[in-house]
């Protein structure tokens, strides 16, 4: 700064003389005016005042200036100060340079002292030369030349075994992870292995550092059963490279490895599991299952054939900074309780998914049990063969067999059903049935080939079948033709799948029905009009039904009066009512005529423990007498009447009479037994069953052919022929076989006919 | 201002001269002063006094001018620009020593930076080189005695004791 101030200068002498100079030269001028106003003319003269005035101006002026000067003076005074500081100024300046100079300087000499070290000498090169006269391995700095090195053959042992020592002992040293099945040393190599995971073979030697280790060769080897996936070659390369550099920096190189290695192991198989159910949805199992990616922040549903719009957490994609592997839900049995809602989440589902250990698990929406084992079902994926159907199925394997399981505990419990230890039994069959799935090969996966239905006895030999379609997972009954109609299997199976009604009363109305529909068939078979509900309308008084599964059955030789009514009771034994109504052209009071249906005015219970056989030829109704006499007024009157006499002998039992059908003790061995369940008439139709033939004829002239007794004189039937045991007391024989009554055929010409 | 005894003798006569002329001026100052009443209460009988009086200023001018021949100060433009605004010319010496300051304050400062790098330097190099650093040590020593004992006998005080720089 006081280099730039002092810069231009001027010297007080020139000032001071040029102040003096002009306040000269002022001075002149005003005398020079004056004189010349003096000199002039008169008028041009200056008055005093202005004289004055001018001299007072000069005054004034040349004071200012004096003034100035004076203060210009005395400042000089201090010029020698300014000096020294300009001085030193210069002085700084200077010295400013010389430290640029010196910066400069030290900056070159830290170069030049570089070159001023002592060279590096290869000393293990120069000892190996004088040891040895020649030297093996050309210097490092030859290296980027780019020639092979290689070892000599002789110095291949002894180096291998070096370094497996030293492999040997880092593996030691490092943390294993537990993970790692298999560590094991051959030539230098490390192989580690991670069952069902990968294989990596290991050395060392990264990049010259024998602490570090190198990957030679990665092999995954999850896959699914066309074999382990490939790693391509690039990418193999490249995902070592990325995983040697990591080793290198990390404390537990095997650690970082493994973690490295088990996600991708994990990533592969979530894919490989995605990708498999995406094809079995749009394949086999189209409509069937539906699968729903799971993850954190959001999920995305996908839905039998129908791509549903992702819907985008805030990240905007699955795999953002925050990315965990996700995990997949598989719904199956989609129909199930899907009344309506929307909500899907009520089917049972597998959740297959990587878990917080990095570890994949399988789980089951619900508790189900394993057949095979009887524990609950334990679903794993097998990693390196990975089949997400063969889970899909063992799923269900499972759970169809854990619902059966729950319905046969329900079943066992109720006595209607379960009487004894075989009537509910829960049965793998080898069999397929022909209402579920197509059976698929699958190699030694039994419960797919095996479809479990719960067997339910409905009487004897015939039981009823429920079994649960593996697509659906609803119920499929199932019974022998024979002894169920099949719409009311069918209205069964619908009402049991919507849930409308529980098992347990599905089989206690199947199995009433089936008992029904047997008597009925024995009913015809002995002639007996069986009416279905829409043959015939009857008023029946609710007191005396049990239910709404009963059966009527007519007489055809009577004119309509009278009907049997069949039920069974809460015990499931039968129970039979006699109905009577009245017809035309009686008392028409009764007859209800806006509707058809004929009211039933009289019923009598008849206690089958109680009924008597009729013996000999006399066709015996098998009633209270009392009973038939009244009934008997009623009759038009009938040639069978006479045949009721009251002075029949003992009448047999009925249950004596069974047991002489049976082959059991009877009580007269002469007589012959009669069975008939249908004649509260006189109607004699009574087909007679014996170990003789029975000479006279029965029955009113009226009977048809239909009847069997005219040709069953001499009918011998075969002690074969029983009835079945609940047609008896409580199942007091065990081994019922037929259901139906059969005569042998070669003995006589009888006609069966079943109406 | 180091003010030696024997170094004024050249500045001297500047300082006469520059006494005079202050001197010269404020004579003149005076005359026109006394001018100045003079004219502002004129009366017939101050004429001669007047004229006395101008006469007296125009000798004081003459005189001053011949005194400023022998002036030859330098005055930086600044001060007199600064006396023309009518402001303090200290002004501008003050701005020169502020200046000053601060330049010695940089320098300063590089200077201590300089020391400390030096230290350092040595301190490692006693480390990695003792043998070295010792003999730069002695080296050093010789020669800062030797340049003591030259400071010593060139700045001696009157009375005979030396002065001391600090050494570092």
């Amino acid at each position: 700064m006081a280099g730039e101030l002092g810069q231009q200068t001027v010297e007080l002498g020139t000032v001071a003389r040029q102040a003096a100079e002009e306040s000269y030269l002022a001075l002149r001028e005003l005398v020079e005016k004056s004189r010349a106003g003096a000199e002039g003319e008169v008028a041009q003269q200056r008055s005093d005042t202005e004289k004055k005035i001018d001299l007072l101006k000069f005054i004034d002026r040349t004071r200012q200036r004096m003034l100035r000067l004076h203060v210009l003076a005395k400042w000089c005074q201090q010029v020698p100060l300014l000096h020294y500081c300009q001085q030193l100024a210069s002085t700084l300046s200077s010295h400013e340079t010389c430290f640029i100079q010196t910066g400069d300087s030290l900056f070159f000499m830290h170069e030049g002292l570089q070159q001023a070290r002592a060279p590096i000498f290869d000393v293990s090169s120069a000892i190996e030369v004088i040891h040895t006269g020649s030297y093996r391995r050309l210097p490092k700095s030859v290296e980027e030349i780019g020639t092979q090195n290689t070892l000599f053959q002789d110095e291949r042992k002894p180096t291998l075994k070096k370094l497996s020592t030293l492999v040997r002992a880092k593996l030691l040293e490092t943390l294993v992870p537990k993970e790692m099945s298999e560590v094991s040393v051959t030539d230098g190599i490390a192989n580690v292995q991670v069952d069902g995971e990968f294989k990596v073979l290991l050395t060392l030697g990264y990049r010259g550092h024998f602490s570090l280790w190198r990957i030679l060769h990665i092999e995954l080897l999850v896959g699914e059963n066309t074999g382990p996936i490939k790693l391509e070659e690039t990418r193999r390369y490249v995902l070592g490279d990325d995983i040697e550099r990591r080793m290198a920096v990390a404390d537990n190189p095997l650690t970082i490895l493994y973690t490295i290695l088990h996600e991708l192991c994990i990533s592969f198989v979530m894919d490989t599991v995605i990708r498999q159910t995406n094809v079995l949805r749009q394949g086999r199992w189209k409509e069937a299952i539906k699968s729903e990616l799971v993850s954190d922040s959001h999920r995305s549903a996908g839905q039998g054939g129908n791509n549903a719009p992702t819907q985008l957490g805030q990240d905007g994609e699955l795999d953002s900074s925050g990315f965990r592997i996700p995990g997949l839900k598989i719904n199956y049995w989609l129909d199930e309780r899907n009344s309506g809602s929307a909500e899907s989440d009520s089917s049972p589902f597998i959740k297959v998914e990587a878990l917080q250990d990095m570890q994949i698990k399988c789980q089951h929406s619900s508790f189900v049990l394993d057949p095979l084992t009887d524990k609950e079902a334990d679903l794993s994926l097998d990693l390196s063969c990975i089949d997400v159907e063969a889970i899909i199925l063992k799923a269900i394997a499972c759970n169809r067999h854990t619902r059966l399981l729950e319905i046969q505990r329900e079943l066992k419990k109720n006595t209607r059903i379960s009487r004894s230890p075989t009537d509910v039994v829960l049965k793998r069959k080898e069999v397929h049935m022909d209402v579920l799935q197509k059976r698929v090969d699958r190699r030694g996966f039994e419960n797919c080939c095996t479809n479990e239905v719960l067997q339910v006895r409905a009487y004897g030999k015939s039981y009823i079948h429920l079994g649960i379609n593996i697509r659906s997972g609803g119920f499929l009954l199932q019974s022998p033709k024979n002894i169920l109609p099949p719409s009311a299997v069918l209205d069964s199976e619908e009402a049991l799948n919507k849930r409308s009604i529980t098992p347990t009363e599905v089989f206690v109305s199947l199995k009433t029905r089936s008992i029904l529909q047997l008597f009925a068939a024995t009913g015809r078979f002995l002639g007996v009009k069986v009416y279905s509900e829409c043959q015939i309308t009857l008023k029946i008084p609710k007191s005396i039904l049990y239910g709404s599964d009963f059966m009527v059955m007519g007489f055809p030789w009577r004119t309509n009066a009278y009907y049997l009514l069949m039920q069974l009771d809460d015990n499931l034994m039968p129970v039979f009512y006699l109905l009577e109504v009245h017809i035309d052209g009686e008392d028409r009071s009764n007859i209800d005529t806006t509707t058809d249906a004929k009211e039933v005015v009289r019923f009598n219970r008849i206690d089958i423990g109680q009924m008597q056989l009729g013996e000999d030829e006399c066709i015996a109704n098998l009633l209270d007498v009392e009973k038939l006499q009244v009934l008997q007024s009623m009759e038009d009157g009938s040639p069978g009447h006479s045949e009721i006499d009251e002075s029949l002998p003992l009448k047999p039992s009925f249950s004596s009479v069974v047991n002489a059908v049976l082959g059991y003790e009877r009580d007269s061995p002469s007589k012959e037994n009669w069975l008939s369940y249908s004649s509260p008439s006189t109607h004699l139709s009574s087909q007679k069953v014996g170990r003789q033939g029975v000479s006279s004829r029965a029955g009113p002239p009226e009977l048809d052919d239909e009847l069997l007794h005219s040709n069953i004189d001499t009918a011998k039937v075969a002690s074969g022929v029983t009835l079945d045991s609940y047609l008896l007391s409580n199942s007091k024989s065990a081994n019922s076989t037929e259901t139906s009554v059969s005569v042998p055929a070669g003995d006589h010409p009888s006609k069966l006919s079943a109406c | 201002v180091q003010g030696v005894a024997g170094g004024d003798r050249p500045e001297d006569p500047s300082k006469q001269n520059l006494a005079q002329v202050t001197g010269s001026i404020q004579k003149t100052l005076g005359l026109l002063h006394q001018l100045n009443l003079n004219v502002s209460s004129f009366s017939s009988a101050s004429q001669l006094p007047l004229l006395q009086r101008l006469n007296a200023l125009v000798a004081e001018l003459d005189t001053m001018q011949k005194l400023a021949d022998g002036c030859n100060i330098q005055v930086p433009m600044e001060v007199v620009n600064l006396i023309d605004d009518g402001k303090n010319p200290d002004e501008f010496t003050r701005d020169v020593l502020n200046s000053c300051i601060a330049k010695n304050q940089i320098t300063k400062g590089k200077t201590d930076a300089f020391k400390s790098l030096r230290k350092h330097l040595l301190e490692e190099l006693e480390e990695a080189f003792p043998d070295d650093a010792e003999a730069y040590r002695q080296i050093r020593a010789t020669s800062a005695a030797g340049s003591k004992r030259l400071a010593q006998s060139q700045s001696a005080l009157p009375n005979g004791d030396a002065k001391v720089k600090p050494e570092h």
